[in-house]
């Protein structure tokens, strides 16, 4: 496409910075600062939209395993909602992000409900504790690579690049 | 017949806590939310005044005042005719939603009750419920000082980032001091009308914390998180017995004090409205979340960027006379990093998407560190298991 995203992007960056910005009176804190949030949330979404769908379904992928891990966990209704979830995730439409987006969160709800199970006091099975928290020291540090360029990370160093997260065939 | 398994208690929370939470409720029924005109601002403060007594009220150079994520302020000066001269004022506002929901009553009495003990900025007006600022709002006069040195290069988002460098010798023991004697003052025989303590040698401290942030997790949930609700029955199994409850500050960290140059003397402890009565323990796992920390020259971490986490810790101890117990820091740290995973996740995403806070940008940008928060929780909870 032409103009495309990213070119629109650098766009919007540059009458920010070379003409909003210049423009603002000095004492117009907030409005700069505001005008800095945009333009470093435009460098991230340029970074994001190219893999956006991808990262989705790596998402998605992971929840699918750790649904399957959880499962054994649960009683009989929160198998039902959670088989049902697994299921929708599995019939979505590969290629379309709200699809893909909307079985993440309903896959997500479902294994809330079973963590949770009803609010009851009994201690936390260690298997399902072992397993999220395996779940978790996989998905956590590529969360915090994919949002690197926030610079809010207190480790920046250790974190791979954004392309580096998808492998060719995801 | 089945025979229905125990339940946890979430409803035990401090009244005036559930109280604002509700207001919370309603309040976002009303729509989004704007900045205010200066025109508005004056026009309310004006009405304040005029409530409060004052004649012949002048209100003269307004101007917004950027920091923090979830109130809006303004500086000010005010006249009036039982003043001998104009003084400087600031003023915190209620959006209709912020990053954290809070009391500025509770904030105000803090503010009085801890006036002399350790530096606050002096209150001057507060109106609790919005009566006539149309908002939750409160006025105090305008303190000298920075949070970050003028003479470090540093760039901060709400406080996070900040380096002190040269300043650190001057800051470290009064960043302690400050924090000790918080937590050694009898606040209980002040009277507080917004406040009540849990019960001495129960759980109780720390289950109303987990209550509080739960709730808010529920109302302001935008997308459904396992890891968080693991962690929120983590904790409620795990909760400590709380021996002495103190005040606890809340937010008590890098970004929340002031401090003037070339003295380094601290100006001002800033930021009370997430303050309640809890275990101390709390705030000092508060300060030493990675977030907050900066590398020091060798790159150690240093806690809010002035001390290595044990040093802070012992010096602490020296000060209060308390015994730390490093298992109930850990489950505090666990405590602050699902805190911060409802507050950043659930409340920064919901408040932006309503539109609810003249800064949904601020919002949406520190919901980005949610991943730091899941990271440092995995390695957290499987520390505490071990310990």
């Amino acid at each position: 496409m032409n103009p495309d995203i990213s070119l629109r992007l650098k766009s919007i960056e540059k009458a920010l910075t070379d003409v909003i910005a210049r423009a603002l009176p000095a004492h117009e804190q907030l409005a700069r600062d505001q005008l800095n949030l945009i333009v470093g949330h435009l460098r991230i979404i340029d970074e994001h939209w190219r893999y956006a769908l991808r990262y989705e379904l790596g998402t998605l992928d992971q929840l699918l395993t750790l649904a399957a891990q959880l499962r054994p966990f649960g009683d009989a209704a929160q198998q039902s909602r959670l088989d049902q979830a697994c299921q929708s995730a599995g019939a979505v439409d590969r290629a379309d992000f709200d699809q893909v987006s909307t079985a993440q969160r309903a896959l997500a709800a479902a294994l809330d409900r079973l963590i949770a199970a009803d609010d009851s006091t009994a201690p936390i099975p260690p298997g399902l504790r072992d397993a999220v928290l395996a779940h978790f020291a996989l998905a956590a540090p590529r969360e915090r690579a994919w949002h690197h360029a926030s610079h809010l990370d207190p480790d920046p160093d250790s974190l791979p690049p954004v392309s580096s997260l998808f492998t060719p065939s995801t | 017949m089945s025979v229905q398994a125990p339940r946890w208690d979430r409803d035990d929370l401090e009244p005036r806590i559930a109280h604002v939470l509700s207001r919370k409720m309603q309040r976002r029924e009303q729509g989004g939310y704007s900045a205010r005109t200066d025109e508005q601002v004056t026009r309310q403060l004006e009405d304040l005044f005029r409530a409060s007594g004052l004649r012949d009220i002048r209100i003269s150079q307004l101007a917004r005042m950027t920091g923090g994520a979830s109130k809006e302020q303004f500086a000010f000066t005010l006249e009036h005719g039982e003043a001998s001269a104009p003084e400087r004022m600031v003023l915190r506002m209620d959006p209709w939603m912020g990053i954290v929901e809070t009391c500025r009553g509770r904030e105000a009495e803090l503010l009085q009750t801890y006036a002399g003990i350790v530096p606050v900025p002096p209150l001057r007006f507060v109106d609790a419920d919005g009566e006539h600022l149309g908002a939750p709002g409160l006025i105090t006069a305008m303190v000298p000082g920075a949070t970050a040195p003028t003479d470090v290069d540093t760039a901060a988002v709400s406080g996070i980032g900040i380096r002190f460098a040269h300043w650190i010798p001057k800051l470290a023991p009064q960043f302690v001091d400050n924090l000790a004697q918080i937590h050694l003052h009898d606040w209980q025989a002040d009277g507080l009308s917004y406040f009540e303590a849990p019960q001495a040698g129960t759980t109780q401290a720390a289950q109303r914390q987990v209550n509080w942030w739960s709730r808010v997790w529920r109302e302001d949930l935008v997308e459904p998180d396992p890891l968080a609700t693991f962690v929120e029955r983590w904790l409620r199994e795990h909760a400590p017995v709380c021996a002495r409850p103190v005040m606890v500050h809340g937010d008590y960290r890098i970004g929340n004090f002031m401090f003037v140059e070339p003295s380094g003397a601290f100006s001002a402890v800033l930021d009370w409205e997430l303050a309640h009565p809890g275990d101390f323990h709390e705030d000092l796992a508060w300060c030493v979340q990675r977030l907050f920390s900066t590398p020091g020259t060798d790159g150690e971490p240093l806690i809010c960027g002035l001390l290595p986490r044990a040093e802070f810790l012992s010096r602490y101890a020296d000060a209060t006379g308390f015994t730390v117990d490093p298992s109930i820091v850990r489950y505090y740290e666990i405590l602050s990093a699902w805190k911060c995973i409802v507050i950043n996740n659930a409340t920064a995403c919901c408040a932006a998407r309503e539109s609810q806070s003249h800064q949904d940008i601020v919002l949406t940008w520190l919901s980005f560190s949610t991943a730091v928060f899941r990271d440092e929780i995995v390695r957290l909870i499987r520390e505490a298991e071990a310990l």
